[in-house]
């Protein structure tokens, strides 16, 4: 019985062993690299041998000393090495299709309408899911830089127009050298006031997108692989095996998990503006390298709405975004009418956009955490031991 | 045939034709062409059937009894998810057929030509946000004149010897409190904007893709708790939140007036007057204008109860739902983070 009951791991084991071979994909990201990934299946392959050999040893020292108790042990220990082995063989399974399943794939198989706009601009679709994670959150944390360069420009012309003061003739100024003295966009302070505060939202949203950046790149940077060879050897190990489970669950949800949704949220992203029933949103870039860089993961092709997407409008091209540059406050010259000229975004639009893209810095992820904490929770109790992931989320 | 000694078959049985009945069900939705999008609710469905039927055969290939009781478990895990699915379509059913005329006639409001609590939330956010921004508006406009005007003095100088008259400076002392008001009716079109965008993405993407992942997460033992989690915010954020809009707002007011006031804006100010007399009666005019009871009530209510305390009341509620919810369905999440839009 014993007997039939192992047929089941091995040829799981097989059957993914060859496949994820099969599956793999040099990609850019680290965790994707032939060498890499051979070395971990390497180090996995180590840790099963040392693990074997030494429940091996056991069981000849069982039969040696005519110990059942060490011969029990040993033939616990080596089904539960199969199983960290089938564990380990599916997760790099699923590591290695993440590193071939292409996005555009991914819309062909589930029958999607549409693909965000930042996806289908970098070659229709063939970035892997890996690729894909990365460059949503490296476009999200472009367009929080964009907005946060938009209302620094916003701040210093509100500070330029706020001390501008004129002298105007008192009528009879010619003579007895009186003037009125008037600042004509005084009142402005109560714009700086607001904008300030949209500033800290925008600070808030890009660290926000700029901390998954980076942690995106500390995952991609392999170190969490090495939890998979240690787990299958701890989760071989009696008392261990809880903490290999938890080992597993959080390389699980890190690895394959954040990265997913991720990805889900670059699908997702676009419907914040599909069906919003107050107008457009406008963006003004200050700036003419990044433009409105990062704008489209607000996009869809085609577009899923009328409304969907940030609208960038270049300066001039409508009485919502005149004004200039941020390089070019400095020439704003002295009379009104160039004061005038420097035109700062409408606070009503600064606003919107802010939110928009506050909820796609922090709503979003702050989901994703949720769904990811109780994933990695779930596993690792289904492995063994309960990992109290709930701090992940505190980060957002 | 019943097997003797097997007493599991019957229940089997009983299971596979819960199961078909659901995915025929899920299968009727998809015809159906319904809105909200119930496309993916089959397949959701149909995968782990799919995988679990394939894992049934394994165990017979195998000679696993073990395995198949596992996969027993995991059948009416998938039933209890249908069950689940089902219930959301009823809910949503009912909330769109006869919530949204319910609270409309609580709150004596009629909603023409909509179909469902999210086109009804939708529009009711719609018109909130232009209250908001045309108040800022008005606010902005009172600050730009009042800070031109106020700004206002002469100078006189002869040889170095001179004055300086400010006649008009008092006018700032009405600064501070209007960018008060200013940056809290700023925080309010805020949060009537992250509503619409947040309404916007359930009506977008909940029910086609959120629920059904969540569904299909459901259905696995390792995902169950992701997947209680997905649904629940999905259906919170589709379904209950455009009700709870509704209901806030509909039910809240009775007879007091709904809407903002405008700002008055003062008019010119001549610095050049030697007595102060006429500036400080213009002062003590624009003052009482500005702080006149029915403008402040309208707008302090408008502003601060029915935009930025019901926004915040609308998104504990719906939080406190998916909270429940998903426990129900078999998810323990912490729901605070989301909280942290308010």
């Amino acid at each position: 019985m014993a007997n039939q009951q192992l047929r089941i791991p091995i040829f799981v084991l097989l059957s993914l062993a060859s496949l994820s071979q099969l599956a793999f994909a040099s990609g850019s990201i680290f965790t994707c690299e032939q060498a890499q990934f051979d070395s971990t299946m390497q180090l996995c392959g180590i840790a099963a041998v040392a693990m074997f050999a030494l429940i091996a040893l056991a069981y000849i020292g069982g039969e040696a000393f005519q110990s059942p108790r060490m011969l029990m042990w040993s033939k616990a220990e080596a089904i539960q090495a199969f199983a960290s082995l089938v564990i380990v063989s599916v997760i790099l399974f699923s590591l290695s299709s993440m590193c071939s399943f292409q996005v555009g794939e991914l819309k062909t198989v589930l029958g999607l309408p549409a693909m965000p706009k930042i996806y289908a601009d970098a070659g229709g679709g063939a970035d892997t899911l890996y690729n894909a994670s990365s460059r949503y959150i490296e476009n999200l944390a472009a367009i929080s830089l964009s907005n946060i360069n938009s209302l620094r420009y916003d701040l210093g012309a509100y500070e330029r127009r706020i001390s501008y003061n004129t002298f105007e003739c008192a009528g009879d100024c010619l003579f007895s050298l009186a003037s009125v003295s008037v600042a004509p966009f005084g009142g402005e302070s109560m714009k700086l006031a607001i904008t300030n505060n949209l500033l800290g939202i925008a600070t808030v949203s890009y660290l926000s997108s700029i901390f998954q950046y980076f942690t995106l790149v500390y995952i991609y940077g392999g170190i969490f692989m090495l939890f998979l060879p240690l787990a299958i050897v701890l989760r071989s190990v009696p008392f261990m095996r809880h903490f290999g489970g938890s080992l597993i669950a959080i390389f699980v949800s890190l690895y394959l998990i954040y990265p997913i949704m991720l990805v889900a949220d670059a699908y997702i992203a676009p419907g914040f503006t599909a069906s919003i029933g107050s107008g457009e949103v406008a963006m003004c870039p200050r700036d003419a390298n990044t433009y409105c860089k990062g704008s489209a993961i607000f996009s869809t092709v085609p577009p899923v709405s009328a409304t969907a997407g940030i609208t960038c409008k270049w300066r001039g091209q409508d009485d919502t975004c005149k004004g200039k540059l941020e390089s070019e406050l400095d020439e704003a010259g002295y009379s009104e009418a160039k004061m005038n000229g420097l035109f700062p975004s409408q606070i009503p639009n600064a606003i919107k956009l802010n939110v928009l893209i506050f909820l796609s810095a922090v709503f979003l992820p702050a989901i994703n955490f949720i769904v990811i904490v109780a994933f990695g929770r779930e596993l690792s109790r289904f492995l063994g031991e309960e990992a109290d992931m709930s701090r992940l989320g505190q980060m957002i | 045939m019943m097997k003797q000694g097997n007493p599991s078959n019957p229940a089997l049985r009983l299971l596979f034709f819960a199961s078909l009945a659901i995915l025929a069900s899920a299968g009727t939705l998809y015809a159906a062409n319904a809105n909200p999008d119930y496309t993916y609710f089959w397949l959701a469905l149909g995968i782990p059937t799919g995988v679990v039927a394939i894992a049934y055969m394994a165990s017979y290939a195998f000679n696993s009894p073990a395995l198949r009781a596992v996969l027993q478990d995991e059948l009416l895990q998938i039933l209890a998810t249908g069950a689940v699915a089902l219930t959301l379509v009823g809910t949503q059913a009912v909330v769109d057929e006869y919530a949204v005329s319910v609270l409309g006639a609580a709150g004596n409001v009629d909603y023409p030509d909509i179909a469902s609590a999210m086109d009804a939330a939708s529009a009711k956010i719609a018109t909130l946000a232009g209250g908001a921004a045309s108040t800022l508006t008005g606010m902005e406009d009172a600050s730009n004149i009042m800070g031109r005007e106020a700004s206002r003095g002469v100078f006189c100088n002869f040889m170095g010897v001179g004055f300086s008259l400010n006649n008009c400076s008092p006018f700032n002392a009405y600064r501070g409190s209007l960018t008060a008001g200013a940056f809290t009716t700023s925080i309010a079109l805020a949060d009537t904007y992250a509503q619409g965008f947040i309404l916007s993405l359930a009506r977008a993407y909940a029910f086609s893709i959120i629920i059904p992942i969540g569904l299909l997460l459901r259905c696995f033992k390792a995902s169950r708790s992701a997947g209680g989690a997905l649904i629940a915010i999905g259906f919170g954020f589709y379904t209950v939140y455009p009700a709870v809009i509704l209901t806030t707002d509909n039910l809240l007011h009775g007879s007091t007036p709904k809407d903002s006031a405008s700002i008055p804006l003062m008019g010119k100010c001549d610095p050049k007057d030697p007595s102060v007399s006429s500036a400080l009666s213009q002062f003590t005019s624009y003052g009482e204008q500005l702080t006149q009871y029915e403008t402040t009530k309208n707008i302090a209510y408008f502003v601060m109860v029915r935009v930025l305390f019901l926004s915040i009341l609308n998104l504990i509620i719906t939080l406190s739902f998916i909270r429940a919810f998903a426990q129900m369905i078999g998810s323990e999440i912490d729901v605070s983070s989301l909280a942290r839009i308010s």
